[in-house]
């Protein structure tokens, strides 16, 4: 995946997640999923310059203070970009683990530097995170599975096209 | 070696920087920062083309693929039409009634507010706030602490700085949030504020001592300087005796959030409204 590609599908996220129903939103933080991912394949500095940009539009976009998300997910991108460089993930569960794992650590971020703001407080409880954690991992998963299918299913569709293109040509060479 | 501690650098840096950005906004007296205006203008109009999309692709489901025994429906719909159409000049003439008794009492409710209709564009972009961005702004006369309401009662109210085609509304649900209330039947006052998970309100400061039944409807007392006087803000769900001097009041809200796509913006301003119809 090139940088342009990470950088679109990051903004992206922060789109869909915006225009997503309210069920669905509120057990969700697709932004991060991107990030985490992102770092991932990529690396620490991926992580942190993809959290950076990702939570400074997702602050942009929310009720809270501009930098809290930009500095969580820059946290978590890092992190998860030192988990991929050393520990082993590359099995759709193991990136699933790390996924749980991060959206523990971006909501103590969040929720611990929001301890220090008091004039703003964010809602929900550490239920609410398990919830998320749960919900960010299967929608990960979803989407390395998609990513990693995605150029075979390129192939299969160019290769549909070329065959037909192929037979048409023939006919009219005769 | 000398590129890890450079990138270890790069990292302190960045997180410096988070740091500063929050800190300046945590300390710095209320104001429009001009990037966050900028910013916001930008990312809304992103929001409206997604928003646009979404609402085609909806459209199109609804238009073209989901119209199976339309033709039944409609059928069933214009009988409901016709028997609603009754209904509605027998309870108007009723209004009317109310009105002129209203008058003869001299009772100067402020009923009539003057309103711009919206449309809900996007989410609050991170789970842990309630807001919602709407498609008008600076543009339409939309300003900072306007009240914004739906046919159930209250939804909440612009904050921050509006963009030039579209603002962020703080929603009455949302933790930090918080209206002037009174009980309807009892007149007591007290605060209504985000109960903290984001679909419920709590009624604050209502003593031990008052009468208070589930099912009282809530309305907004006027007193913040916010929300208009005798909106709806919901019923209360539940209530009981707190430990110390206020009672423990669950508030069940007016409105259903999660169904919600178009608001009005009350902006109590004539010329506002004049200058939006005429646009």
């Amino acid at each position: 995946m090139s940088a342009v590609q990470i950088g679109l599908a990051g903004a992206a996220a922060v789109m869909v997640q915006t225009a997503l129903v309210w069920s669905v939103s509120a057990n969700l933080d697709l932004p991060l999923v991107v990030v985490v991912l992102a770092a991932l394949s990529r690396g620490p500095l991926t992580g942190l310059w993809m959290g950076t940009a990702v939570g400074f539009v997702q602050d942009m976009l929310s009720g809270g203070i501009v930098g809290v998300s930009g500095l969580c997910k820059s946290v978590v991108g890092v992190a998860a970009g030192v988990a991929g460089e050393r520990l082993l993930v590359t099995a759709s569960w193991q990136r699933s683990l790390i996924l749980v794992a991060a959206t523990f650590v971006h909501a103590g971020c969040f929720f611990g530097t929001y301890a220090f703001i008091p004039t703003t407080m964010p809602i929900g409880d550490w239920q609410d995170v398990a919830v998320q954690g749960v919900v960010n991992a299967l929608v990960g998963s979803m989407a390395i599975v998609v990513a990693g299918n995605a150029p075979r299913w390129g192939r299969r569709t160019r290769g549909r096209v070329g065959l037909g293109a192929g037979s048409w040509r023939e006919k009219h060479a005769r | 070696m000398k590129r890890r501690s450079r990138a270890a650098y790069l990292v302190l840096g960045v997180l410096v920087a988070h740091l500063a950005l929050i800190s300046s906004q945590v300390d710095s007296s209320p104001g429009t920062s001009v990037l966050h205006t900028a910013t916001f203008g930008v990312l809304a109009e992103m929001q409206r083309a997604v928003s646009s999309t979404v609402a085609a692709g909806r459209n199109l489901w609804s238009g073209y693929v989901s119209l199976r025994g339309v033709r039944e429906e409609n059928a069933a719909l214009q009988e409901t039409i016709a028997r609603l159409e009754m209904s509605l000049r027998a309870q108007d003439a009723l209004v009317q009634q109310a009105h002129s008794l209203e008058r003869l009492l001299e009772l100067d409710r402020q009923v009539d507010l003057v309103t711009l209709s919206s449309r809900i564009i996007g989410l609050d972009a991170t789970p842990w706030f309630r807001t919602v961005t709407i498609d008008r702004g600076l543009r339409h006369g939309v300003r900072e602490d306007m009240a914004v309401i739906a046919p159930g009662g209250v939804v909440g109210r612009v904050v921050g700085a509006p963009g030039m085609r579209a603002a962020m509304v703080q929603l009455i649900v949302d933790r930090n949030a918080a209206a002037g209330a009174l009980i309807e039947r009892t007149r007591v006052p007290g605060v209504v504020v985000g109960s903290g998970d984001g679909t419920a309100l709590r009624m604050d400061y209502v003593s031990n001592l008052e009468d208070v039944r589930v099912g009282d409807v809530i309305v907004t007392s006027g007193a913040d300087g916010i929300y208009p006087y005798g909106l709806v803000l919901g019923r209360v769900a539940a209530v009981a005796r707190g430990s110390g001097l206020y009672k423990s009041v669950s508030v069940e809200p007016g409105i259903e959030f999660s169904r919600m796509e178009h608001v009005l913006i009350v902006t109590n301003d004539e010329r506002v409204a004049a200058a939006n119809e005429v646009r």
